[in-house]
């Protein structure tokens, strides 16, 4: 009797309790789920107040998503919006765009733009075309561009003077790149005081891609419909990172730390976004010691990989009014002049804002590098398949690399596994 | 009377089973099923499922990545279990034979202890350690004039460093298990076979091992079940399962093609097929130590 009695009195505090918590919302009171990488959250919730300031009737939910790839990312979206809790709006990169716009999960906004026009043009005339069009796909805009990265060469002054070597320039070639890395490392012993020219993971965006547009090509064509690996071109470039490890030995093998060579002054170049210039001031490294220019080339042209961020909205989302809200607040000018103050891990979309972050006085001399990528690079290429893509290319890469497969056979495999997952 | 009494001691029976039933409804008999309905369709988790029937389940015989894949599996298996079985044993025994308790409990507690610690922490640490160039282990190479070796990027290697990661790891519990089962063999057949002049080696493979074979036979199949679904090592260690699926397991396989690459139907229908390769070896198990009971 006693039990009972306990029973029936904890099921009416418990249903009070759950109805005292939903009074405590107003009934016009809109509550956005946010989902971004949980590494940038800290930065995102910091300034979510602010918004709310502006739409009082607004909370925002930020929802990290621990990933090591967007690959594992976009997975975790997926999964969430296929357990029926779709985010309203995220925090998505080139890498991710196509999947979820082409799975039509996402809400087209050239409606909203368009109404909107005279309260955002304003930022949309200081963002570059690459990044204003990044997400527009088959015609339709499925995001504003937030900020964005791209690949340049940072290079240690320290191991260059050391190596009797000016400083590189834009416009070097592959030549030039290769024959300084080799006079860097001409005194090396093969032990621990050992110096090397260029270090590299197996990543796609960080090395293949940057080296494939150094040769003039690329893992696809130009409008993503087929690969063209299985080329001369990329042939050499493939080439060229397997002598550096194995023939010429100015690196060390795939996947050595470059950051910590660097630091320590045991490596001449290493191949980064702007991400780096935050970490290494982190790690106590002047930017007196260091530069940046963009990835030398066969014939010295400049090229430079890109990816971009941005806030698209999801059709599931109950709140798209709000959700675009949010999205032009992330967008904004203000925003972005002000949101990588203090961990600069991208770059801004619009020119004042990224203006304002290079002039910091942490920043190497070259800095402009990064900005002038706007006007020559190219957007990482990134179809609805990528993770299988991704797949695809790193499986090959790591087989060449790992002296498995040889090159003809490698990039035969990789092109028609991405032709395959293409047309899957 | 009795019959009443007897059916309220059942149903506090099925009372007490109730948490843990709907615990393997929800989390191990619904996912199974769920599996098997997801492996005739093909679906990429955002788009609609499309119904293939056994279609996924033909794609596995021209999968031409499977065979390598499953060659890896088996080998890493049967190392594994080999190595962790020959060592945990001749540890355990090694351990019994001191006769210095503080001695005795440091080494339990240091040999046992990776077992439980976190693969992602060990798998960060040997990550360090296996470094070609900067590495602790080819330093030590180094020093005494060995060459370098790119244990996670060359050859079969990335294969042989999951395994020294997953033997270092799981030896403590073979070890454990072991020291225990020796603790239980009859003093008097070592005391026997020491006046008979037998020593330690003749002990531990006449006597020790044919004594414990019951527990080192549940190791085994337990080994192998677990074995066969290595994942954490290959996963933290090296992108896409190594150099050309140089280290890729089946389970890495499935997690990668089902979730990764999100086709979601193919992923599921090697899980299935994995599912029934160690129910078999668990049928085969339990019938093994039924046929021992019996005999016994």
């Amino acid at each position: 009797m006693r039990k009972k009695f306990y029973l029936v009195m904890l099921s009416i505090i418990s249903a009070l309790l759950i109805v005292g918590c939903k009074n405590n919302m107003s009934d016009d009171m809109v509550v956005l789920k946010f989902v971004s990488n949980a590494g940038y959250v800290a930065e995102f919730e910091e300034r979510m107040d602010e918004f709310h300031e502006l739409y009082p009737n607004i909370v925002v939910e930020v929802e990290g998503i621990a990933a090591s790839s967007w690959g594992e990312m976009l997975n975790t979206i997926a999964m969430d919006i296929y357990a029926g809790e779709s985010p309203d709006i995220a925090d998505i990169a080139s890498e991710g765009m196509h999947t979820f716009a082409e799975s039509g999960l996402l809400e087209p906004l050239d409606t909203y733009i368009e109404r909107d026009m005279a309260e955002i043009s304003d930022s949309l005339e200081e963002i570059p075309d690459i990044l204003r069009y990044a997400h527009v796909i088959n015609g339709v805009t499925y995001s504003l561009p937030t900020v964005w990265n791209n690949m340049a060469i940072y290079y240690n002054k320290n191991v260059l003077t050391a190596a009797g070597l000016s400083e590189p320039e834009p416009g070097w070639t592959i030549e030039d790149f290769h024959s300084m890395a080799q006079t860097v490392v001409q005194n090396n012993t093969g032990g621990s005081d050992d110096v090397y020219g260029y270090a590299f993971f197996q990543n796609l965006f960080t090395t293949i891609e940057p080296w494939l547009q150094a040769f003039n090509t690329s893992i696809l064509n130009d409008d993503w419909t087929a690969s063209t690996i299985n080329n001369e071109h990329a042939k050499d470039a493939y080439k060229l990172l397997y002598d550096m490890v194995y023939d010429t030995q100015v690196s060390p093998s795939m996947g050595t730390d470059d950051f910590s060579l660097f630091i320590q002054d045991k490596l001449a170049f290493m191949g980064s976004g702007m991400w780096y210039v935050e970490k290494l001031r982190n790690n106590g490294f002047s930017s007196d010691d260091y530069d940046v220019v963009p990835f030398p080339s066969v014939d010295g042209q400049i090229h430079s990989v890109i990816g971009v961020g941005g806030m698209p909205i999801f059709k599931d989302s109950e709140h798209k009014e709000e959700a675009w809200k949010l999205a032009k607040f992330l967008s904004s000018k203000d925003f972005q002049e002000d949101f990588l103050s203090t961990n600069i891990w991208a770059i801004p979309s619009i020119e004042s804002a990224a203006l304002s972050v290079f002039s910091k006085n942490f920043f190497p001399n070259h800095s402009n590098v990064f900005w002038d990528a706007t006007t020559y690079g190219k957007n990482i290429p990134a179809p609805a398949s990528y993770t299988a893509i991704e797949s695809a290319v790193l499986r090959g890469f790591g087989a060449y690399m790992a002296q498995i497969k040889a090159i003809s056979a490698v990039l035969q495999e990789t092109q028609d596994d991405i032709n395959e997952a293409l047309n899957d | 009377m009795i019959k009443i009494k007897q059916s309220k001691e059942y149903l506090l029976g099925y009372l007490f089973i109730l948490p843990a039933l709907i615990f393997f409804i929800a989390f191990v008999f619904y996912p199974t099923i769920n599996s098997f309905i997801l492996s005739l369709f093909d679906w990429d988790l955002l788009s609609d499922r499309v119904f293939v029937g056994f279609e996924n389940y033909r794609h596995i015989f021209e999968d031409d990545r499977i065979a390598k894949i499953a060659l890896n599996t088996v080998m890493l298996a049967t190392m594994s279990i080999m190595l962790k079985l020959g060592l945990g044993t001749l540890l355990a025994y090694m351990v019994f034979k001191i006769k210095n308790k503080i001695t005795k409990f440091i080494l339990e507690f240091v040999i046992f202890l990776p077992v439980v610690l976190p693969m992602s922490v060990i798998s960060m640490v040997f990550l360090m350690l296996f470094n070609t160039d900067i590495g602790a282990i080819n330093g030590i190479l180094f020093q005494i004039g060995l060459p370098k070796i790119a244990w996670l990027t060359s050859g079969f290697l990335p294969l042989v460093s999951v395994l020294i990661i997953d033997v270092w790891k799981g030896v403590g519990f073979f070890f454990i298990v072991s020291l225990v089962a020796i603790r239980e063999v009859p003093q008097n057949l070592l005391e026997a076979a020491e006046l008979d002049g037998a020593n330690e080696f003749r002990k531990f493979v006449s006597i020790i091992v044919p004594v414990i074979r019951a527990t080192t036979m549940f190791l085994v199949i337990n080994a192998i079940i677990t074995s066969l679904q290595i994942f954490d090592p290959v996963y933290m260690l090296m992108r896409d399962g190594g150099p050309g699926d140089a280290a890729t397991t089946i389970s890495y396989y499935i997690w990668n093609t089902g979730l990764y690459n999100r086709d979601t139907g193919y992923g599921s229908a090697l899980a299935v097929v994995l599912f029934v390769v160690i129910m078999t070896i668990t049928i085969i198990e339990i019938k093994i130590r039924e046929r021992r009971m019996a005999d016994v």
